[in-house]
């Protein structure tokens, strides 16, 4: 396995701390709606348009939405910094493959736009 | 609430289940939500996949502070079944309930055959082993744009497939295929996760609970790993997965038996 051990050590660091993040703003958000349901219950199916509705975690909804959001934006980050640390060491061809998955995730992001009802 | 509480009650079982099986939850996630709570498919496939992503990066991290993944192979398998995923979860948008419905009863009786046969193929190999040379490298694009595609499609982590794909095809060690392939399936669950989210399939309370409780579950499976003897649990969750695959087939397929 050619990978160094600074890079298990910073994707590791990486995950645990954007997972534990995520889960702490997500158990909020929870705790949230719990005490006062209807501002998540009325709310809670997503549409884009809501985006900037949903964007400040005002609301049980909105802090629901952002510990989503730090989840789903985890992965491209463990990806962009595989591909930072490839770049720094000169691994041209995992520097590649990296920069060829960050396409593809915001590729998927741009076709999911593109299917908005 | 009660409903929403014994939704987070089934992700805590499921993640516990999962990790002890060395699997992600969706297979167990999906039908939950599905069948017992009657969220329509979309939603619940939509929750699984962004549970996934949680239960891949709590895992991984793990195995990457122990240095067992190997990350290279893991982002050249990742950009194929991100590719897959994505064309997965566009095709899913097309498809009605009843349709998903059968394709995930095909895909868990898979599961059911593939876990029921898990014990022998672990034993056949040194599982610990660090020193390998990864063989058949196109074969297991192939495969893992498949597994992608299966998991954008039915919200499952795809690890059923690329674990033994690795393992038994491109002689990877089982240790850091089952690493591999948990790095490489946050990926996977990112690509087709956008896709549910911009549908607007992705339902913030359930997605809430279900993430928690699949992450807790996992979390403390974790510590039962080496306490349970998952050789007599396995057959009662195979004949628990086949139920399942019995209940999605009679749903998409509008029988009943009962």
């Amino acid at each position: 396995m050619p990978d160094s051990p600074q890079l298990f050590r910073r994707l590791a660091l990486l995950l645990k701390y954007g997972s534990l993040a995520s889960m702490a703003i997500l158990f909020l958000g929870l705790v949230w709606s719990g005490v006062s349901p209807q501002s998540t219950l009325e709310q809670q199916r997503f549409t884009a348009r809501y985006i900037l509705d949903y964007l400040l975690p005002t609301s049980a909804a909105g802090t629901l939405h952002l510990g989503i959001m730090v989840l789903m934006f985890l992965p491209i980050a463990v990806v962009g910094a595989s591909w930072a640390h490839f770049r720094q060491n000169r691994d041209r061809k995992n520097q590649r493959v990296a920069a060829m998955i960050l396409l593809v995730l915001i590729l998927g992001i741009f076709l999911g736009i593109s299917q908005v009802k | 609430m009660i409903e929403y509480a014994l939704m987070g009650a089934g992700a805590v079982a499921a993640g516990f289940i999962a990790s002890l099986l060395g699997i992600g939850g969706g297979l167990f996630i999906v039908p939950w939500l599905n069948l017992v709570f009657g969220l329509p498919i979309h939603q619940a496939i939509a929750a699984s996949l962004i549970a996934i992503i949680a239960t891949s990066s709590g895992a991984s991290s793990v195995y990457l502070k122990n240095e067992y993944a190997d990350i290279g192979l893991g982002l050249s398998l990742g950009l194929a079944t991100a590719i897959g995923a994505i064309s997965g979860g566009i095709v899913a948008g097309y498809l009605d309930q009843e349709v998903l419905s059968l394709i995930f009863s095909i895909v868990l009786v898979y599961a059911a055959i593939s876990l029921g046969r898990k014990q022998s193929t672990q034993a056949a190999r040194d599982e610990h082993s660090r020193e390998y040379q990864v063989l058949r490298h196109p074969f297991g694009l192939g495969a893992s744009f498949v597994a992608g595609n299966v998991s954008g499609l039915l919200g499952v982590g795809g690890g059923i497939v690329t674990v033994p794909v690795m393992h038994l095809i491109m002689g990877v060690p089982l240790k850091i295929a089952s690493a591999t392939s948990s790095f490489m399936i946050g990926i996977t669950g990112c690509a087709s996760a956008f896709l549910y989210y911009f549908r607007g399939e992705v339902n913030f309370l359930v997605t809430g609970v279900v993430v928690l409780g699949i992450f807790l579950g996992s979390y403390y499976g974790s510590f039962f790993l080496f306490k349970i003897k998952t050789k007599v649990l396995r057959p009662v969750f195979v004949i628990i997965i086949l139920f399942m695959a019995l209940k999605m087939f009679l749903k998409g397929t509008g029988l009943s038996l009962f």
